[in-house]
């Protein structure tokens, strides 16, 4: 349904003889409409290459055997040897494949769910005006739950002995279940936990998206006779469609950063869970602990970003490939 | 069907695409450069969760990282500047402290830091301003107090020798601020001939046997604080329930002998008895309980204290271990520890709540007061263990003088002080006379909170007398620990010495491994421990992965450095 509009786009763009003029000008064009954007933007920007490009060079600490003694440059030079803790035990696989594997349900999970509020949140917007502030503040507020509160919380529901969850079961003459030594119940836990968290805020971003929609396409499905169904997957899901593969490729992007919060507090750091919760972040920090060895902390650091940035890359080849227009780059 | 919509207004929707489109590259290459330079340890950043001690101590290590890679430019000129700013100083008390018996007045005046692990109590300002009196009149130096929160101690310490920061005397041991680590990263000073010559007193008053479990390669980085050194594993329960219910506490020997007052406690007041944690609170299987020197605990590595051969073991594979796990599980399974056992930051207030009857801990004299400070219950105490004085408990706390001190002549003069002069270390341990304590008995040497005051509203009671210096100087705060430390440096001396105390274990070539290993025991020892884990299937799992782990390479590898540590020392 798309196409036409999209090819006319690009032909906007390209039917010249001389592209880097065009591109000069489409840049002075660029530049007048957004300058003051852009510059809004700016002390944003310095702190991200004060904070985040400067320090890069500290890249070289995975490599080294880093003492603070001898300094960052003047440290021995170690090879590989900082990364073999990540690789060299079942263990470490373990996490990598929980790590993925969680994250992936997440990213699932939240995406569909912060959409759906997104489009339900819409269709109240009109006939319900007064309730949308209250809809949209309730959705909000567990974003901003410290994930140690929200730990009681879940204790609160699941605890053995006086959980919410064991006393309705038991009520309905059903079997307790122990949940804080019963691994095969956490990522379906972790997953509504991790929804109920950050689908609201999500949503928020998406209903802005849906916001910014020309009013007169629906006017103009209305005409046609179309359903609020039909005018949902025909008008608004295609277009925020670009930025749902925006949000999708930036949780890819850190899909090998797990939330310490979520998986240290939620679990309780609970041993017998680890089967199924264990995660990269938290398997780093409970074997660096003990020694604190700043090279190998900063290998898996290093693991984790370039795995990221492999996935990222990969995630919108994949997407270009299927519709080079919705691509980031 | 909606062509004609779309067609409308094709410019409007063009720039919007393309302004989406920009910004949303911006926001791909921001993080993606920022996931590139978390390698740097950034991760901190980003996973900021943390409002509370737990969490916070969580990103230490990523955060030992960033700095590591932000301030590594600045640590060199930063400690060079300090050096150089106190090069005149240092080099004139250099000159002038050589003589120890030097009067005050003939020592340039100096700065000194003292960072130790506590949480910085109320009136800590009135405490050093009081203390500085003191110790210019004797040495010619004010002292910085910098206690730091026990949660954020360890890594705001590594920042500090990361970025280079100017300290003197620190807070070192093997189970924080870890002692071997700092001395391998060449963090602390080699104290040896300060130790003859600025503190004689205090070198004096131990045993070269004591002073070589201090000892790394021969030198001596920390001053051993004079306190309980071994670790005599028993039971502490709450006085209120063992006179309710009339348990004989003496006719008990071992952890099984709990059992039936156990059984008592949980049928009468219907609670789970045995205070524990998620972590490894309320673990049956303590190392000195059986007679073992746990070398690295971390690792469960450790040694039989009196086998002449020195063999390492692997402690999880001991049949010893097996039983413990064993009672624990039938002590869960009967209700003894609770089910879902709390953080390791609300086990103290699930006590203080009266949740808990009871907990596994050292029986050391004077045990009883500091329990009572902390979980608000009077307790009483019995231990279990037959004491064995090993490297580790002889080390357990320790003051060592930082690379970056200007002035370490004068640190270890303060440290001297802090171990001989009981004005100066009793200060610094309760707090102010009149104010935050009175003399109860002046006599015996026993203090009280002055009138209206409690432990609770005290503006200063750091209750860690141990970490400052020579414990067995400390005021007692309760009459009936009156003759306290004269038992437990009689404990100390009468304990049973380990073959293996003076070996300090090097884990450098292992690191690998031990990170490995380490995270395992973090994973089951806890659990099989306090019964939560069936051992029988447990055990083999733990074992079978710290094989998988490279637990043979640690246990080879510190074989051959405690033969080599026998031979060279006879």
């Amino acid at each position: 349904m798309q196409q036409p509009l999209v090819e006319k786009a690009k032909s906007a763009g390209t039917d010249s003889r001389n592209p880097s003029a065009t591109r000069r000008a489409n840049f002075r064009r660029m530049w007048d409409k957004n300058s003051t954007l852009f510059f809004m933007a700016l002390p944003g920007l310095l702190l991200v290459f004060v904070f985040s490009y400067l320090p890069m060079f500290g890249i070289i600490v995975a490599f080294k055997d880093y003492k603070a003694s001898k300094g960052l440059f003047d440290s021995d030079w170690i090879g590989l040897k900082n990364f073999e803790f990540l690789f060299g035990t079942q263990d470490a696989w373990h996490v990598t494949f929980n790590t993925l594997f969680l994250n992936s349900l997440f990213i699932i999970t939240s995406t569909l769910g912060a959409i759906g509020l997104a489009l339900l949140l819409n269709e109240v917007r009109e006939r319900f005006k007064f309730m949308t502030n209250f809809y949209q503040s309730a959705l909000l507020l567990p974003h901003f739950i410290s994930y140690v509160i929200v730990s009681y919380f879940v204790f609160a529901f699941l605890n053995t002995d006086n959980g919410l969850v064991n006393h309705t079961l038991a009520g309905f003459g059903l079997d307790t279940i122990s949940w804080y030594s019963s691994p095969q119940y956490w990522p379906a836990i972790l997953t509504s936990v991790n929804l109920w968290k950050s689908a609201g805020f999500a949503s928020i971003i998406y209903l802005s998206g849906i916001l910014a929609i020309n009013p007169e396409y629906y006017e103009a499905a209305r005409i046609d006779g179309a359903t609020k169904w039909q005018q949902i997957t025909k008008i608004t899901v295609p277009l925020i469609m670009p930025l749902i593969i925006i949000m999708v490729l930036l949780s890819i992007g850190r899909i090998f950063y797990a939330d310490f919060g979520l998986f240290y507090q939620v679990t309780r750091d609970n041993g017998l869970l680890y089967s199924t919760t264990d995660v990269l972040d938290t398997y780093v920090y409970r074997a660096l602990r003990v020694n604190g060895d700043v090279g190998m902390a900063a290998a898996a650091g290093m693991y984790q970003a370039v795995v990221g940035f492999v996935l990222v890359v990969l995630a919108n080849w994949t997407v270009r490939r299927i519709d080079p227009d919705k691509a980031l780059f | 069907m909606s062509k004609e919509a779309k067609g409308a207004n094709p410019s409007k929707d063009f720039n919007r695409r393309k302004f989406i489109k920009l910004a949303a590259q911006a926001a791909v290459v921001i993080p993606a450069g920022s996931a590139i330079l978390a390698a740097c340890g950034d991760s901190t950043a980003t996973q900021a969760v943390s409002t509370t001690a737990a969490p916070a101590a969580t990103t230490a290590a990523p955060a030992a990282t960033t700095a590591a890679a932000t301030t590594a430019a600045s640590a060199t000129t930063a400690a060079s500047a300090t050096t150089a700013a106190s090069a005149t100083t240092a080099a004139a008390s250099v000159t002038t402290a050589a003589s120890v018996t030097t009067a005050a007045a003939n020592l340039a005046p100096v700065e000194l830091t003292y960072t130790y692990r506590g949480t910085p109590p109320k009136e800590l300002q009135l405490v050093q301003d009081a203390l500085n009196k003191l110790t210019q009149a004797k040495i010619n130096a004010t002292v910085k107090l910098i206690p730091i929160d026990p949660g954020s101690f360890d890594q705001k310490i590594k920042l500090a020798f990361a970025a280079g920061e100017k300290m003197d005397l620190i807070f070192t041991a093997p189970w924080t601020n870890d002692y071997y680590q700092n001395v391998s990263q060449g963090n602390l000073v080699a104290i040896d001939d300060l130790l003859t010559k600025y503190a004689p007193k205090t070198y004096a008053s131990m045993t070269p046997a004591s002073w070589n479990a201090a000892r790394v390669n021969g030198k001596i980085y920390g001053i051993l604080n004079q306190q309980i050194w071994v670790k005599p594993w028993g039971v502490y329960i709450r006085k209120d329930l063992v006179d309710k219910y009339k348990i004989d506490l003496n006719s008990m020997n071992k952890f099984e002998d709990l059992e039936p007052a156990l059984a008592q406690i949980k049928a009468g007041e219907n609670i789970a008895p045995i205070l524990s944690d998620n972590a490894d609170g309320g673990a049956v299987f303590r190392p000195e309980y059986y007679g073992y020197d746990s070398i690295v605990d971390a690792a469960l590595i450790g040694m039989k204290a009196d086998d002449k051969d020195l063999k390492i073991i692997n402690q999880a594979a001991l049949p010893e271990f097996k039983a413990a796990a064993e009672l624990a599980r039938k002590w869960y399974l009967a209700g003894y520890y609770p089910k879902d056992p709390p953080p390791v930051a609300d086990a103290a207030a699930n006590f203080k709540a009266g949740k808990s009857a009871l907990y596994l801990h050292l029986d050391k004299p004077g045990g009883t007061i500091e329990g009572k400070v902390r979980l608000g219950f009077d307790l009483v105490s019995k231990s279990f263990t037959k004491p064995i004085l090993t490297t580790a408990g002889t080390t357990a706390a320790m003051t060592g003088i930082s690379r970056t001190s200007a002035n370490p002549e004068r640190a270890m003069m303060f440290a001297e002080l802090l171990n001989t002069d009981k004005e100066v270390y009793n200060l610094i341990c309760k707090g102010i006379e009149g104010k935050h304590w009175v003399w109860v008995d002046k006599a015996k040497e026993v203090i009280g909170f002055p009138p209206g005051l409690t432990a609770q509203t005290s503006g200063y009671n750091p209750n860690t007398d141990w970490m400052f210096g020579d414990q067995f100087n400390a005021y007692y705060v309760d009459a009936s620990q009156v003759g306290n430390w004269e038992k437990t440096a009689e404990l100390n001396k009468s304990a049973t010495p380990s073959n293996a105390l003076g070996f300090a274990p090097n884990t450098d070539k292992v690191k690998t491994e031990v990170a490995q290993v380490s995270a395992l025991v973090k994973q089951y020892y806890g659990p099989l421990q306090g019964g939560r884990l069936d051992p029988a299937t447990g055990i083999p799992e733990f074992l079978g992965k710290m094989k998988d782990a490279g637990m043979d390479k640690i246990t080879a590898e510190l074989q051959t450095q405690i033969l080599a540590w026998k031979k060279a020392n006879g």
